[in-house]
């Protein structure tokens, strides 16, 4: 079940159309729906057409530290029956300046930056008591583009600039359009400095998050980033090629295919 | 016949002049040799050839080049690429290596691989037996994740390098993957598993000491002649807490160590190795290094595998080149009276191929030329010799018939089929371009849907992933020969085709052990 999750999110995952690919596994799906608010599940608010600051303007707001929960919606086309099938997780996301956490289920992942702003990757899988290190170096040759604007507020600015204002109230501001073939609606929270939700729909399928609440710092009933995985087995990504033999670097990669790491870069 | 130059056949090639197509036109593709250069170059060959003699001496050091991964077909597309680099067409290049003297076809199975991984290849080439998958000089009778520390005394082989070591001959080990990865491993570290490369990785409990604590814990002779150890894997000698507090890297501030036993490997590495010992991690620190009065130098430069030399130059803390590595470590083992052994990886050429990157594999085996040819420099072939050769290769391949002097890195243009006539794309089946160089399988893969049109695509680009006709997140080994070469002492017993682990035999010889 965790590799079907992982190709629901690899399918939909954000793809720009540059030489490099952009941002981070499952994060960069997202997608938002909800309140800015404290906490609740708020269903979508009404929108007024008023005024709207620009879009590459949403990743300008504060990325003061924060705890959100999201219910994530994956909704992928069956191919042959045609037929929409949806599965709906929890995620936690915790963000601070050097870090950026996203726990769902089995799978962390964390990414860091130290005071350079060298920027590498972790993915935790708790199933296989195992930690899978992306180097700087690593993540450059994968031909990742990191962006931590992105990684920080789960959308990117210049995919935003793609999107067209839509309507805001007083807490939420909308935007909607096309990016990379496929259709984002973001509804931005900017008390939380997160999308209150996120639609992305693709005709392969769609994956939709709505914050459900957010904090100044996770409650202690959440799952604590790291906790878990101290004293786990730690693999380089580097290493996978020879590592083959390994069932778990298997399934390790399986997560980088899907979420576009390992495969040609999009401009051909 | 050929009255034009390679450049005014460049020309033509960019349609600048282009002539009219006729049969008495010039063929537009022409290197850069006069009928008489071919004759001439086969003739000093020949002379080159007759003056040869056996160097039948013992060896006074030994300097044991391993590219790994690097195929012959890697090793024809970098000697291509590194000429095109100068503005030459690039076939008629040599790499430093392909210059020396002898060479032979190597046979990279080992007792349980037909396609074999570096664990045993390397396992064959520094203790002349060929070993099982993932295990580092033991023999083949040895247990897969056997923990006993008897079982592992008992099925030990001693390395070319331990044995340098008996004989009072000082010692090295330069790599720019991980100095506790598979093939630096093999010189001085004896496990059944090439993984256990920190106590992280081993199952709790385990008799069998991790591979960098074999390095710092060697045998006295060893510990006395190991001069210089230089490589990335810093965190595998590193402590993940000291005390209650994590403990984190020198140069990447949020990656920590790798050990549970709380020891840092690079302070004994101080504290054993007596007052002439140096620890560095970064290029000011090695540049620092005065080889005439440093007796001990562990160098770990990365917290895993060292930069491609592609990237080396945007390396937070800065690194050195292989060459650079090489140079240095050939300065303090030269001090050694009774001479040396010193191996050196060009560990990321493998890496690179994993990847399905073409050109971080081909700027590294340029590298690890460049490496060789320093050590030519460096050293007499009367009484050094160099052995240069590869672990295993991978599934490279250059395809096509592209012209002489098109663009290693890029698109198959034919040459004419009607001299005068411009050079044209080659094609698929469906009228696509395709690239000289591919995989048989990795992440290069496109399907299922039809190939992509690659006409406007820098194919040369540092991350272009060359393509791959099966999908696998990442590429694979090849099973097929690699090449052997070597000058100096016993040099020629380099020859023909050869089982993988004679080549320890040939080192054996020289030392004269």
């Amino acid at each position: 079940m965790k590799a079907a999750h992982s190709t629901r999110c690899g399918t939909l995952s954000l793809r720009v159309a540059t030489r490099r690919r952009l941002v981070v596994g499952c994060i960069a799906v997202a997608g938002f729906s909800a309140l800015s608010g404290v906490s609740a599940h708020v269903d979508t608010p009404p929108l007024v057409a008023a005024k709207v600051g620009s879009a590459t303007a949403l990743n300008s707001a504060s990325l003061a530290p924060v705890a959100a929960r999201y219910q994530v919606t994956i909704s992928r086309r069956d191919p042959s029956t045609k037929q929409l099938r949806s599965i709906s997780e929890t995620w936690y996301f915790q963000r601070s300046p050097q870090r950026v956490t996203l726990i769902r289920g089995d799978i962390e992942e964390h990414w860091m930056r130290d005071e350079r702003g060298t920027v590498r990757f972790e993915r935790v899988f708790h199933a296989d008591q195992r930690v899978v290190d992306y180097t700087a170096g690593e993540l450059t040759t994968l031909g990742i583009d990191v962006s931590w604007d992105a990684l920080a507020t789960f959308i990117d600015a210049r995919e935003l600039a793609l999107l067209k204002p839509a309507g805001a109230t007083r807490e939420l501001q909308r935007f909607s359009g096309k990016s990379a073939g496929r259709s984002v609606d973001v509804e931005w929270s900017a008390r939380a400095g997160l999308p209150a939700r996120l639609t992305r729909v693709a005709p392969t399928g769609r994956v939709q998050f709505d914050l459900l609440e957010s904090h100044a710092s996770a409650p202690a009933a959440w799952p604590v980033a790291g906790l878990r995985s101290a004293d786990y087995l730690h693999v380089d990504s580097a290493d996978f090629g020879d590592m083959e033999y390994d069932a778990f670097v298997r399934k390790a990669e399986t997560f980088d295919v899907m979420a576009g790491w390992r495969k040609p870069h999009a401009h051909d | 016949m050929m009255k034009m130059t390679w450049i005014a056949a460049a020309a033509v090639l960019t349609g600048i002049g282009a002539p009219t197509p006729s049969f008495a036109a010039d063929p537009v593709v022409q290197g850069p040799e006069s009928t008489a250069d071919w004759y001439n170059a086969g003739n000093d060959f020949i002379t080159q050839g007759k003056a040869l003699y056996p160097n039948t001496r013992r060896a006074k050091n030994i300097i044991f080049f391993v590219g790994d991964g690097m195929g012959l077909s890697t090793q024809t597309a970098a000697r291509i690429y590194e000429g095109q680099t100068k503005g030459k067409p690039g076939e008629e290049n040599r790499l430093a290596f392909e210059t020396l003297p002898y060479s032979a076809l190597s046979k990279t199975y080992s007792w349980d691989q037909q396609t074999s991984d570096s664990a045993p290849t390397m396992t064959a080439m520094v203790t002349g037996y060929k070993a099982r998958e993932g295990m580092l000089s033991v023999n083949q009778t040895s247990t897969r994740s056997d923990c006993s520390a008897a079982n592992n005394a008992a099925k030990s082989l001693k390395t070319i390098l331990e044995y340098a070591a008996d004989s009072g001959r000082a010692t090295g080990i330069v790599s720019t993957a991980r100095l506790t990865h598979a093939t630096p491993a093999a010189t001085y570290a004896h496990t059944p598993v090439r993984d256990w490369e920190a106590d992280s990785n081993q199952p709790a409990g385990c008799g069998v000491k991790d591979i960098a604590r074999q390095l710092i814990e060697v045998s006295p002779s060893v510990r006395s002649s190991l001069k210089v150890a230089m490589g990335g894997g810093r965190t595998y000698f590193l402590p993940k807490k000291v005390g209650a507090n994590d403990f984190f890297d020198p140069e990447y501030g949020t990656v920590k160590g790798r050990r549970n036993d709380g020891r840092n490997l690079t302070d004994e590495w101080l504290s054993t190795r007596g007052p002439g010992a140096a620890y560095v991690w970064n290029k000011a620190q090695f540049d620092a290094i005065n080889p005439a009065t440093t007796e001990h130098l562990l160098g770990l430069y990365e917290p895993s595998h060292m930069q491609f030399e592609s990237d080396r130059a945007t390396d937070t803390g800065g690194e050195p080149s292989l060459t650079e590595m090489t140079e240095k470590s050939i300065r303090m083992l030269q001090k050694s009276p009774s001479g040396f052994f010193l191996h050196v990886e060009a560990g990321r050429i493998d890496h690179a191929h994993h990847g399905g990157n073409a050109k971080r594999a081909l700027i590294d085996t340029v590298e690890l030329s460049n490496a060789v040819r320093k050590a030519m420099e460096m050293t007499s072939d009367q009484d050094t010799l160099i052995i240069v050769t590869a672990d295993h290769s991978h599934v490279f391949t250059l395809a096509g018939y592209p012209h002489r002097g098109n663009d290693i890195l890029g698109l198959v243009h034919d040459v004419p089929s009607v001299d005068g006539q411009p050079v044209t794309l080659s094609k698929d089946a469906n009228g696509l371009p395709y690239t000289t160089l591919g995989y048989q399988n990795g992440p290069g893969y496109r399907g299922p849907m039809a190939r992509p049109d690659l006409t406007n695509v820098d194919t040369a680009a540092l991350g272009f992933l060359q393509e791959a006709a099966v999908p696998l997140g990442s590429e694979t080994h090849a099973g097929e020969d690699v090449a052997v070469f070597a000058r100096g002492p016993k040099a020629y017993l380099v020859r023909g085709s050869m089982e993988q682990n004679w080549i320890f035999h040939v080192m054996r010889e020289a030392f004269g052990f």
